[in-house]
């Protein structure tokens, strides 16, 4: 097991008149290689608990255990688990600093001691990855360029640490229509050939679906749901339960099969939206709808 | 991380007798208290005042707890002072050398110490009864009728009003710029003064950024919605001294006054 959460409770400001419980008794295992998606209502523990995966947050119950090494250690041992845990906070540009996207994207493979050409490498690698050019950006002052721009140039700045786990936290918000499907086209590309574990927090179904193929719902600082995609997006009730609005698409998919109507060929709702997805992107008919 | 245990300025909303009082004789019986605590010279007065206090915490229903937590930062002070006047009051007892050792110092420091103390607890009561709001429309309460002079009242409580709002934003902004740092390898907590220092640059450049940006919007949403100043401003919450204001402000007064006055009866 690649990443264990086991009954891990965590309360803001304990023994205060302010206290919050924001996680509840939370146990759940990712393996190498696989795509997560956390998903749940504002305010339902989602970043509380991504920030116990790297150990910026120390269970105060139960225990985090990265690839063998619990996260209450200290020192190298710490930082090495950041390092494998690679944490996109949510609007990572503002976290920007430096002068050239170069020495952005180079702040934490340094801060962890790679130099020279290996830094150069890395760096270029990481912008490459998530679709930047390197010789046409890396002088250029991180704070002049696009949003979409923006948010992939902390993506890379994250990357270049070379993390084996990617952990995002809502990683589209704010960006326009064009940067969404870039970022989530590149993510994509991340696990498949690159093979790095993702873990995505999202409310956004669109996104989830993209990328994720098992969803953890959390709801109140509690696991609600843990299985796959399709499993979650078959049953509208519990997605409205949880807090999550299916998305327009899913909607009509569920409309349709509400209303009686068979779709050709008969499709679960999920696979019914793929497939309206695929075709109507390639600019082909969907499926047939059958009164 | 930060500001989780800054008790100063946190407002502990309950529903007190204290809480209801006008934020105005609650500003005014602070300042008289603190002008009393530096006049005072005996330790029967101090006793006075600190029942005073007591009595007040007591009816807002504040525990000791969080007055134990906003002495904390002070310690050092209170503790060096003490230290200071035990060994540098000249009519010690010599240890040996230069160094003595002088019970009246001691005494004095401790009687410093008090005064500090109560200081404290003094402004405590004031800022856990009453809401950074409240506080600022106190104060240009207080300070309107120097407005005739020119004096931008109105203007100074806007200022106090939108830092003390932004306060908490930009503390859950800086702790949020850490941790996001701290993800990419940064070391906050160990390593030389230098070290740290240099640590804090990729701190302090977004959080000025975000701050700036902060600043601007909320310029433009100020204007936006015709925000020119104080002349001609209504409030949605007039400020009206009650029955209990005057009743407070008596109580406070004779008890600043006896406990000035205490010393020389009891001679």
């Amino acid at each position: 097991m690649f990443i264990l959460v086991e009954n891990v409770s965590f309360t803001y400001l304990p023994n205060t008149p302010f206290a919050v419980q924001a996680l509840c008794n939370v146990s759940f295992a990712v393996e190498r290689g696989e795509s997560v998606a956390i998903l749940g209502r504002t305010g339902c523990g989602k970043s509380t608990l991504v920030q116990h995966l790297n150990g910026l947050l120390i269970p105060q119950e139960g225990r985090v255990v990265v690839d063998g090494v619990d996260t209450r250690v200290r020192g190298a041992a710490l930082r090495e688990v950041r390092r494998k845990v690679g944490l996109v906070f949510q609007y990572p540009e503002d976290q920007m600093f430096e002068e050239s996207v170069f020495r952005e994207v180079a702040f934490a493979p340094r801060n962890m001691g790679v130099e020279g050409e290996e830094l150069e490498n890395r760096v270029r690698w990481a912008m490459t990855v998530v679709g930047l050019d390197y010789d046409a950006l890396k002088d250029k002052s991180p704070f002049e360029l696009s949003g979409g721009q923006m948010r992939r140039v902390a993506i890379a700045s994250i990357l270049s640490m070379k993390p084996e786990v990617l952990v995002l936290d809502e990683p589209t918000a704010g960006l326009d229509p064009q940067g969404r499907t870039m970022l989530l086209g590149k993510l994509w590309e991340l696990r498949k050939q690159w093979g790095l574990t993702i873990i995505l927090v999202s409310h956004n179904v669109e996104d989830v679906a993209r990328i994720a193929e098992r969803v953890v719902v959390l709801d109140k600082g509690k696991i609600v749901f843990d299985g796959s995609v399709r499993e979650f997006f078959a049953d509208e009730e519990r997605m409205r339960q949880c807090g999550i609005i299916p998305s327009p698409l899913l909607q009509a998919a569920f409309l349709l099969r509400r209303k009686g109507f068979a779709i050709h060929p008969p499709l679960a709702p999920f696979d019914f939206y793929l497939e309206i997805k695929e075709k109507v992107l390639a600019g082909k008919r969907p499926c047939s709808v059958e009164m | 991380m930060f500001g989780r245990n800054v008790i100063i300025g946190q407002y502990i909303p309950l529903d007190s007798a204290v809480h209801r009082l006008d934020p105005r004789s609650k500003l005014l019986v602070v300042a008289l208290g603190i002008v009393t605590l530096f006049l005072v010279q005996s330790w029967i007065s101090f006793l006075f005042l600190a029942a005073f206090c007591g009595i007040l915490a007591a009816v807002a229903r504040l525990s000791f707890r969080y007055f134990l937590k906003s002495l904390r930062p002070l310690w050092i002070l209170l503790l060096l002072t003490l230290v200071l006047h035990v060994f540098f009051t000249q009519d010690g007892v010599v240890l040996f050398g230069f160094l003595r050792v002088s019970f009246e110092g001691f005494i004095k420091g401790l009687f410093i110490v008090v005064r500090l103390a109560l200081l404290v607890v003094v402004t405590t009561i004031l800022t856990l009864t009453t809401s950074p709001i409240e506080l600022t429309d106190g104060m240009e309460g207080l300070l309107s009728p120097l407005k005739k002079w020119g004096f931008p009242a109105h203007e100074l409580a806007m200022m106090m009003t939108i830092a003390l709002r932004f306060i908490p934003t930009l503390l859950e902004e800086a702790d949020r710029i850490m941790k996001a740092q701290m993800a990419r390898g940064v070391d906050f907590e160990s390593g030389g003064l230098l070290n740290r220092i240099r640590g804090l640059v990729p701190l302090l450049v977004p959080l000025f950024v975000s701050a700036f940006r902060r600043a601007e919007d909320l310029a433009i949403a100020m204007e936006s919605r015709c925000y020119r100043g104080g002349v001609g401003r209504t409030r949605l919450k007039v400020l009206r001294f009650a029955p209990r204001d005057y009743l407070f402000l008596c109580s406070a007064f004779s008890t600043f006054v006896l406990s000035l006055g205490i010393p020389w009866i009891v001679r």
